[in-house]
């Protein structure tokens, strides 16, 4: 193979993923992580905290970008409100995804109520529950108009609302959050095993390590034992499984 | 920052006990089942390996997962992959649209993700013996990553073999040279050493990003994405590390995967770059 031909190979996919999947995430990226992002790590770092537990400390920024503006209108949702050309069975698998997203987000909208969490933490849970809306805003884009969930998957919430309402202090409440993060990047792990077609395993590609990365936070700031958190492989042992927690 | 040492320390003990006791008996069944001729079923390869069915692979644990990820490859074992394109349904959402992949961009990803993984190892030995990193708990960490980037390596060469590919089991050059040994030489304090590993860390996960959403079948695409999120996750251990929002975007993006001129095709490396050169200016008189 020439490298010319390795390079056309490479272009189209790169082509193929941006017009795809839209450049949201690769725009934010650019505004958060691109190295001439000096004055935004600054930043970052004034809002340094400690999450008070655990000597955690952990940074959370306050750039917020209107996710919104920077959809290309061009994304998957088509004009005619189609969603994306995909098989039904993955349809569904997005569906499922989405209102899992929507669950996560209001989880975290109850758990700020508690109002056990202290001030760190509340930011971080505020800010881990923005995330969860903006997946779900992205998965939407691949459903159809009609489709599109706007109430959270009640059977998910159904899981995490009572255990909220009994928590009596924070280490419980971050607790329900770290099992919520494990729960929905192991179901991501799930769908990827099951999506048949590249565009919802995409969109999945891009979700899955940052629900991740949220467990990584809570788990921390617990002071869970390290493989808890952090195992070599991801796995899907703790999915929340569409075929028990499918939105009736 | 609280990265318990003794537990660090005990889960490295469980992990090689794990591996010394998983890892042959992986190769084993490699050998005697997984051969290509052997004409046994994927049921029975799968029960060797302790795990009920292929679809079910993912369920007790990071040992089994690797052994998932081993069949993933082996069990579907031939040169030409057949390219899942989204086509199966015949209902109303038809779709016709193409994977941006290939067969041939599988393999040179997985050969490309081996040999960062590879390089990972290296980059943390070599730190970690600089006597650059003095943090207990950094120390633990970046121990644990080297070990589990020698697991991945070890998954995605079996991966490799398994769609009839030669495994690439070397450090990444063109990453080694123009971004590892430079700024490990550069290294002067732990803060360098963890920035260079953010980079690295950073690069792998949005490859393996990338390739959650280039490879051409469901069983790729589902193994390294069992590597994927492990990966972000150190990267949000080193974030913390450093003081950084441990999660600063909603997406994980693509922008800084590994560049093109990192790849390795089937006959290689496609590019070696020249080693940067010191320039001395000799003191005047």
């Amino acid at each position: 193979m020439s490298m010319r031909e390795l390079r056309q190979l490479t272009e189209r996919a790169d082509q193929q993923h941006r017009e795809a999947m839209n450049t949201i995430h690769d725009d934010l990226g650019e505004l958060h992580l691109s190295r001439q992002d000096d004055e935004g790590v600054a930043t970052r770092r004034n809002f340094v905290r400690n999450l008070g537990l655990g000597g955690a400390a952990v940074a959370f920024g306050t750039l917020l970008v209107p996710v919104a503006g920077l959809v290309p209108a061009a994304m998957a949702q088509t004009a005619s409100g189609k969603g994306a050309d995909i098989p039904e069975a993955d349809m569904a698998l997005v569906k499922f995804a989405q209102g899992l997203e929507l669950a996560a987000a209001a989880a975290y909208v109850a758990i700020v109520a508690a109002r056990k969490l202290d001030t760190p933490q509340t930011e971080a849970a505020r800010t881990f529950g923005r995330h969860h809306t903006e997946h779900s805003a992205a998965l939407a884009k691949l459903i159809p108009k009609d489709d599109i969930a706007t109430q959270p998957n009640a059977k998910i919430l159904a899981v995490f609302a009572p255990q909220i309402t009994d928590a009596t202090d924070a280490d419980a409440l971050m607790r329900i959050a770290f099992n919520l993060e494990m729960g929905a990047a192991a179901t991501y792990q799930l769908a990827m095993g099951r999506l048949s077609n590249w565009q919802g395993a995409a969109a999945v590609s891009t979700i899955e390590p940052i629900e991740a990365q949220h467990a990584v936070v809570w788990g921390n700031a617990l002071d869970l034992p390290i493989d808890q958190w952090m195992p070599a492989f991801q796995s899907s042992a703790d999915a929340l499984d569409p075929a028990t927690y499918a939105a009736s | 920052m609280d990265v318990n040492r003794d537990e660090v320390r005990r889960q490295l003990r469980e992990i090689d006990h794990e591996s010394n006791r998983e890892l042959p008996r992986f190769r084993e069944a490699l050998k005697r089942v997984f051969d290509r001729d052997a004409g046994v079923s994927d049921d029975a390869k799968a029960g060797l390996l302790g795990v009920p069915s292929r679809r079910t692979f993912f369920t007790v644990g990071g040992a089994t997962v690797l052994g998932s990820a081993v069949m993933v490859g082996c069990s579907t074992a031939k040169k030409k992959q057949l390219t899942q394109t989204g086509t199966t349904e015949t209902t109303a959402a038809v779709s016709t649209t193409t994977s941006p992949g290939s067969e041939e961009t599988d393999a040179i990803l997985l050969r490309t993700a081996q040999s960062i993984e590879r390089l990972a190892v290296n980059t943390y030995a070599t730190a970690l013996k600089s006597g650059l990193v003095t943090t207990p708990e950094v120390v633990s960490a970046l121990t644990l990553f080297q070990d589990q980037h020698s697991q991945h390596a070890d998954a995605i060469a079996s991966i490799t073999t398994g769609i009839g590919e030669k495994p690439y089991d070397t450090a990444n050059p063109f990453l080694d040279i123009t971004v590892v040994t430079p700024g490990l030489t550069a290294a002067k304090d732990e803060a360098s050493v963890l920035a260079l590993a953010t980079v690295l860390e950073l690069t792998a996960a949005q490859t393996y990003t990338f390739a959650g959403g280039t490879f051409t079948t469901k069983d790729l695409r589902e193994a390294i994405m069992t590597i994927g999120p492990t990966e972000a996750r150190h990267l949000s251990l080193l974030y913390i590390f450093q003081d950084l929002n441990p999660v600063p975007i909603p997406f994980m993006a693509t922008t800084s995967r590994t560049p093109d001129d990192s790849f390795i095709g089937p006959d290689g490396p496609v590019k070696i770059p020249e080693a940067p050169t010191t320039t001395t200016t000799a003191a005047a008189g």
